[in-house]
């Protein structure tokens, strides 16, 4: 009875030490396995420390083959790489996403490529830019071609006007990317474009040239001018005398009236004064029309429409000066026995004035220009027309010196229409006004 | 190799390539309309010049579109993309002749100054032709059906500006041969204009077509189908049987 007992205990306990020995050498492939994974997963955490988990390990006795130790220091050794592992990623994936959201605020745009030319990033002002809408595609085009040459060469530029209109300008810029380059970061290599609008700079640029251009001409063609004459009438006779004489005389007014617009133009440019009177508006228009009637030689017919009665609080010069240069010019522009129109309202709470004329008219082109200093929609014609090309740009920076702006409608051949629109001052306001004066 | 992958990826390059030609075209509108305002002839040169490889890019489109076509026998929407792709290249083409047409009728030009009433007329047909072209490259970037639709009505704007533009050349008699061809030169420019307005439709019929799968609608054929429903009998163009004269 016994016999039997005992060897079915020494079966069993001979089958329970199999299986132990069966199940430790599974752990141990397992586990061997496992290392190996994380060995060869290329994470730089596992990059440092795989050596040392697979050919030694450190313990207080120092390093020490992994062999020698035991299964569960393994796990843990292994448990503690992998949490250190995730952790790295976990701060990796932060920063990335904190990098991806500082780039997407930019205004410019930021696409970057790896080296076999696939998109990895575009923020939202790239995606915009690059997207075709609006005529951009030629700006994408440009862009594609900028971060070739920059992969192919390390650098490109690239500059595109957009006709629009309106005209848009950018700058394009390329840098190529990779491990041969002078930086302590790693990573696949790359290009990277940025898209800048620069449109304003350009046109800031244009503007100061065209300004000194234009002065340096309206200057020295008079004087010029008066230096010739001079000389001319120094040694003619009495009969030519005169009509050189008067010729120098207009020369000389025509200077004048350059330098009298620059200093208006200076004035105004620095900004409003403290005079702020009550203006009546009606008043300002009907000495203005008056004066203009007066000196004006091409029977252009200036019409006054029906009072408003609205008033304005400002420097009086100011307004005076904006009415002044658009009447002017609106004669100026308009055929002999042509008319023109003057007239001021109040519409929702505001004080309108426009002046409209009939004549030639100004191209869409130049409508965006027109209020810059010494611009002229016909280059050639500028003598002719007695302008300086400074009133308009005068009109626009005394108007907003009175809180207020003026604006242009016009096609060729169909005249224009100068509107300025000023805050009213009301009846409550006008009490104000006058018990601070 | 993912074989639908590849046909998608294709399909989006083509696309690309179509927004990048329209992009390219639109341009010399505004660019071709002042040259021809401000009688600049090595601008309207350039026009004509570029002319040429817009061709040859539209060109390249087509047989990629076929290639499409043959190698990947696309259905349902694929098709529509492609068919649709193929279409657009060809109004994106045409316009760009039109104005290479407006820059040949600026050398013509060259030494007739244009009135200023008939220059205002010009500059608004390019401003909105224009505007036509960059609507329907805008709805095709988007698939918008919507924006597609509206084509039409905007269209409508540039049909009376040219009908306005034609009286307005009617108007200024001429008195010369020079100026009966200048006269003549003035009206084709208008008619150019008209014409690209047009085409931006078609091309706003087609994105509808990519998207919705609607075809437009034909007066002609409308009227084809209503007749063939009716039984009516067939003309002596078809050379088909006329109707019997009366008895006896």
């Amino acid at each position: 009875m016994l016999v039997p007992v005992l060897l079915a205990v020494i079966v069993a306990l001979a089958g329970a030490v199999g299986f132990g020995l069966v199940q430790r050498r599974r752990v141990a492939e397992r586990l061997a396995a496992l290392e190996r994974l994380v060995a060869g997963s290329g994470a730089e955490a596992s990059q440092a420390v795989a050596p040392l988990v697979l050919d030694e390990a450190s313990t207080p006795e120092g390093p020490q083959p992994l062999s020698s130790l035991r299964p569960s220091e393994r796990v843990e050794r292994l448990t503690a790489v992998v949490r250190d592992e995730l952790r790295r990623g976990a701060e990796a994936a932060a920063l990335s996403g904190q990098l991806a959201r500082a780039i997407d605020a930019l205004s410019q745009g930021v696409v970057v490529v790896d080296a076999d030319r696939r998109p990895l990033l575009a923020n939202s002002a790239g995606r915009a830019m690059l997207s075709g809408r609006h005529g951009m595609a030629l700006v994408a085009a440009a862009t594609v071609a900028c971060l070739d040459d920059a992969l192919a060469e390390g650098i490109a530029h690239r500059e595109v006007d957009v006709y629009g209109p309106p005209q848009r300008w950018f700058r394009i810029t390329g840098r190529s990317f990779g491990d041969d380059r002078d930086t302590d970061i790693s990573g696949e290599a790359g290009a990277v474009a940025v898209i800048d609008e620069v449109t304003e700079e350009v046109r800031t640029d244009r503007l100061r040239r065209d300004f000194v251009a234009n002065v340096s001409h309206e200057l020295k063609t008079p004087i010029g001018a008066l230096a010739v004459l001079a000389e001319t009438a120094a040694l003619a006779d009495e009969a030519s005398r005169d009509d050189l004489l008067k010729r120098l005389e207009g020369e000389a007014r025509r200077v004048s009236a350059t330098v009298d617009d620059l200093l208006e133009l200076a004035r105004t440019e620095s900004g409003s004064s403290d005079r702020a009177v009550l203006v009546d508006v009606d008043g300002t228009l009907d000495e203005i029309v008056e004066t203009v009637r007066r000196n004006e030689s091409r029977r252009v017919a200036i019409q006054r429409g029906v009072a408003s009665g609205a008033r304005i609080t400002g420097d009086p010069r100011e307004l005076q000066a904006a009415v002044r240069n658009l009447v002017e010019n609106a004669v100026r522009h308009s055929e002999p026995g042509g008319s023109v129109q003057v007239n001021a309202e109040v519409r929702s709470g505001r004080v309108v004035i426009e002046v409209v004329d009939h004549g030639e008219g100004i191209p869409a082109r130049d409508l965006d220009r027109v209020f810059e200093r010494f611009y002229r929609v016909d280059a050639s014609r500028g003598r002719d027309t007695g302008g300086t090309g400074l009133g308009l740009s005068i009109v626009r920076h005394a108007v907003e010196n009175l809180d207020g702006r003026v604006t242009v409608r016009s096609r060729q051949g169909a005249g224009a229409t100068f509107t300025i629109d000023l805050p009213l001052t009301s009846l409550a306001d006008e009490t104000d006004v006058a018990r601070a004066m | 190799m993912d074989v639908r992958k590849s046909f998608h990826d294709e399909l989006e390059a083509v696309r690309a390539d179509i927004v990048h030609l329209g992009g390219v075209v639109l341009e010399t509108i505004p660019r071709g309309t002042a040259a021809l305002l401000a009688n600049d002839l090595p601008a309207a040169r350039q026009i004509i010049a570029g002319d040429d490889a817009i061709d040859l890019a539209a060109l390249e489109l087509e047989e990629r579109c076929y290639q499409l076509l043959a190698l990947q026998q696309p259905m349902a929407s694929d098709l529509r993309a492609v068919v649709t792709a193929l279409w657009l290249t060809a109004e994106v083409e045409r316009t760009a002749d039109l104005m290479s047409n407006i820059a040949k009728a600026t050398h013509r030009l060259k030494h007739n100054e244009i009135p200023p009433k008939l220059k205002g007329f010009i500059e608004q047909m390019g401003e909105e032709a224009a505007r036509l072209v960059r609507m329907a490259i805008d709805a095709y970037v988007e698939s918008s059906a919507e924006l597609a639709r509206v084509l039409d009505d905007v269209d409508d704007r540039l049909d009376d500006l040219h009908g306005d533009y034609i009286k307005a050349i009617l108007r200024a008699a001429p008195q010369t041969d020079e100026d009966t061809q200048s006269v003549v030169q003035l009206a084709l420019v208008g008619r150019y204009y008209e014409r690209i307005g047009d085409h931006a439709v078609n091309m706003g019929e087609r994105i509808q077509y990519m998207v919705t799968g609607w075809m437009p609608e034909n007066a002609g054929a409308e009227r084809a189908r209503r007749l063939a429903e009716e039984g009516a009998p067939a003309t002596a163009a078809d050379g088909g049987a006329s109707e019997p004269g009366p008895a006896g």
